[in-house]
């Protein structure tokens, strides 16, 4: 009983409602704007509801948190420029659906598969807390090893069909990672004594660059600025293309509330995973994956927002962040007097379940809020190229510019877009480079983690038979490598075969 | 011309719908592919193996800060010779040509004029506001500038979309979210 009315207290308290209702909607704008990222929202937010109640206040930076995770969708649909790296996986199909004329359609199964997967992660969140904040407390610094190289599985889907390139590409994207200090000893990294690249390479940055600026300057080769007309007669999807889809989601929705539930692994992670998920079960796409494929946006989306309630559950139970916002939302938490943490269901109860309805309340205004101004933000696309990539570059420099006020930020994105620009020229993807600069530093940081924590290399190894998490994550990375390989496939296709054929001799 | 040849040359066909083998044999390497990307990536390779090298004799742990780059740049090298070995079964397509023509072709195929007049002006812009030129000024320069020299027509229509970009930019990240401009 008690539940069910701390449940019902943003619907007794209008402010509130009108708070997750307005940080939804910004949140799906600011998130649609290169540069704007979710993170920076909350944190903008946070000093503004310093005197707010800290129902009011969790209210609205929620609703900008989950707004802003779908929001990063549009700008990778429409201008091939993700708002948030988790937003990268959806612009590898979505951005060949708007070049189609089908930005519309693209927003529209965004928008619905956005709503479905974060009310799942609401309900994982609801049943599954004390569950999931478990495993994901056993999670050791070789499994989140394990989970990057899983990231990194990815590249086979990126690779254009060739393996050796696409890890090229990552190769460089982890080095370029590494410039810059080094988080676990302080030591300057491949600086080539330059102050200003001590900061390092923000991973925002080399996305906009690397898909923004790069597709500037291979679309602009020629002066054929032929308009894409845009389809916005079919936003809404259809009922039948949801069910289509269902089971899919479903999946994908688990992979992000659990991904989402592990501390410093999030949303990219978990929308890149589901993306791999997707293109290796999805037997015979409309359109193939990479040229416009619904599953494409399906899987990321469901995923990404799915994650936004797995990243609650380690904040609100073992009082470990699971991603940025979430450890901001937590900081300002702490402000309020609150503590979230192992004693939180004994001591504010009430504050778990209403952190549940709000998450509840805002995926379910994301539907409505997502599908407002898709004709407009479709219409964008069909400026003529002309004009539309100069205002791509300035965007472009305004984003790359306001994710930490740096100027030496433009020089990198204008770098980082010519180095693009070279790769697909050269006929080499450059989407391993971003995933390469994502997860390097969740790779490096855990493998010598793990290389402390297990005594060396040894250990570290011996860890992966004798941790069960560890054993099954290997076993599973062992499937994702194995199953890309010839010899796997052709053996499969026997057994199957095999089978198939049992079947139709017993049935005759 | 040059463009339309070479995008002729590509195979229009998905990749995966083709047997592998058979897409090897329809498949032309770009101007450059062969030893212009293997060298560049290769140079980037060494040069961060080489640093990665000296981070690790300076602290020679597998947990130390050397190790880690220096396995991935490694891997890196040892992945472009393996990419170079495999492009040599690939034609080129500016096979037969003399050093002179060969080195045209690339810079045609690499530097189409409309992309490489974009992205100096880019870098124009870049430097105009790493000289200390305010946001508000180098911005609708550049895009109306970009703008009139890919459609050179419609001088009006291009000022008027310069003028709602960049009032929109500052409203947006100036007024609304207090965001300051380079």
């Amino acid at each position: 009983m008690d539940v069910l009315s701390y449940l019902a207290t943003p619907f007794t308290d209008p402010l509130m409602l009108v708070a997750v209702a307005l940080g939804t909607l910004a949140g799906v704008y600011v998130g649609a704007i290169p540069g704007l990222t979710g993170t920076m929202a909350v944190s903008l937010l946070v000093s503004l509801t310093f005197g707010w109640s800290t129902n009011v206040a969790l209210a609205a930076m929620i609703g900008v948190y989950i707004g802003a995770v779908f929001g990063g969708s549009r700008s990778a649909i429409l201008l091939n420029i993700p708002g948030a790296p988790a937003a990268v996986a959806t612009g590898f199909d979505g951005y060949p659906l708007a070049q189609k004329g089908k930005a519309a359609q693209a927003l529209g199964i965004t928008t619905t598969m956005s709503c479905v997967g974060g009310i799942f992660g609401v309900l994982c969140l609801a049943f599954l807390t004390p569950l999931v904040s478990k495993i994901s407390l056993n999670f050791s610094p070789v499994d989140y090893f394990l989970l990057g190289v899983m990231g990194l599985m990815m590249i086979g889907a990126l690779g254009g069909g060739s393996m050796v390139k696409g890890l090229m590409g990552a190769c460089v994207g982890v080095l370029l990672g590494r410039v810059g200090m080094d988080n676990m000893s302080g030591v300057v990294r491949f600086t080539f004594g330059s102050t200003s690249l001590m900061a390092g390479v923000p991973s925002v940055v080399a996305m906009i660059g690397l898909y923004g600026f790069s597709e500037a300057l291979m679309q602009l080769k020629s002066r054929d600025f032929t308009v894409v007309k845009q389809d916005v007669k079919r936003i809404v999807p259809q009922f039948k293309e949801v069910v289509k889809h269902f089971w899919l989601t479903l999946r994908c929705s688990t992979i992000g509330m659990v991904v989402g539930a592990l501390p410093g692994a999030g949303g990219t992670v978990a929308a890149l995973l589901a993306y791999d998920h997707a293109r290796r079960t999805t037997k015979n796409p409309e359109v193939p994956f990479g040229e416009g494929a619904i599953e494409g946006l399906v899987a990321p989306e469901s995923s990404n927002n799915a994650a936004v309630g797995g990243a609650f559950i380690p904040m609100l139970t073992l009082g470990v962040p699971g991603d940025a916002i979430t450890a901001i939302i937590m900081s300002a938490l702490i402000v309020h007097g609150m503590q979230p943490g192992p004693l939180l269901m004994q001591n504010s109860k009430d504050l778990f379940y209403i952190v549940v309805s709000l998450c509840l309340i805002a995926n379910i205004l994301l539907l409505p809020f997502g599908l407002t101004g898709i004709r407009l933000f479709a219409k964008f696309v069909e400026i003529p190229k002309g004009r539309l990539f100069p205002i791509i570059v300035i965007l472009a420099v305004t984003g790359a510019y306001v994710t930490n006020n740096l100027t030496i930020h433009i020089g990198w994105m204008l770098l980082f877009g010519f180095l693009g620009y070279l790769l697909k020229k050269f006929k080499y993807p450059a989407s391993p480079l971003v995933l390469g600069i994502v997860l390097g530093n969740m790779l490096e940081t855990n493998m010598r983690n793990g290389l402390v924590a297990f005594k060396g290399v040894g250990g570290f190894i011996g860890s992966i038979f004798t941790r069960p998490i560890t054993f099954i994550l290997f076993l599973v990375l062992f499937y994702f490598a194995v199953s890309r390989m010839r010899w796997w496939k052709a053996m499969m296709s026997k057994i199957k075969g095999f089978f198939k054929g049992l079947f139709t001799k017993k049935k005759a | 011309m040059e463009d339309k040849k070479l995008a002729s040359a590509q195979p229009e066909t998905p990749a995966e719908q083709l047997p592998a083998e058979e897409e090897k044999k329809k498949e032309t390497l770009v101007p450059g592919g062969r030893y212009l990307s293997t060298i560049l990536f290769l140079l980037f390779g060494v040069v961060f193996f080489v640093q990665s090298v000296q981070m690790f004799i300076d602290d020679p742990r597998p947990q130390g800060y050397g190790t880690f780059p220096m396995i991935v740049s490694g891997l890196l090298i040892v992945l472009t010779i393996i990419d170079f070995i495999e492009k040599t079964q690939i034609k080129s397509s500016i096979a037969g040509l003399s050093f002179k023509d060969k080195f045209v072709a690339i810079i045609k195929f690499l530097f189409p004029i409309n992309s490489f007049v974009f992205l100096l002006m880019s870098i124009a812009f870049y430097v105009a506001i790493e000289l200390g030129c305010p946001f508000l000024i180098a911005a609708p320069v550049f895009l109306l500038g970009s703008m009139c020299y890919l459609i050179p027509h419609n001088i009006v229509k291009n000022l008027i979309y310069t003028a709602v970009i960049i009032a929109a930019i500052y409203a947006i990240f100036t007024l609304l979210f207090k965001v300051s401009l380079p």
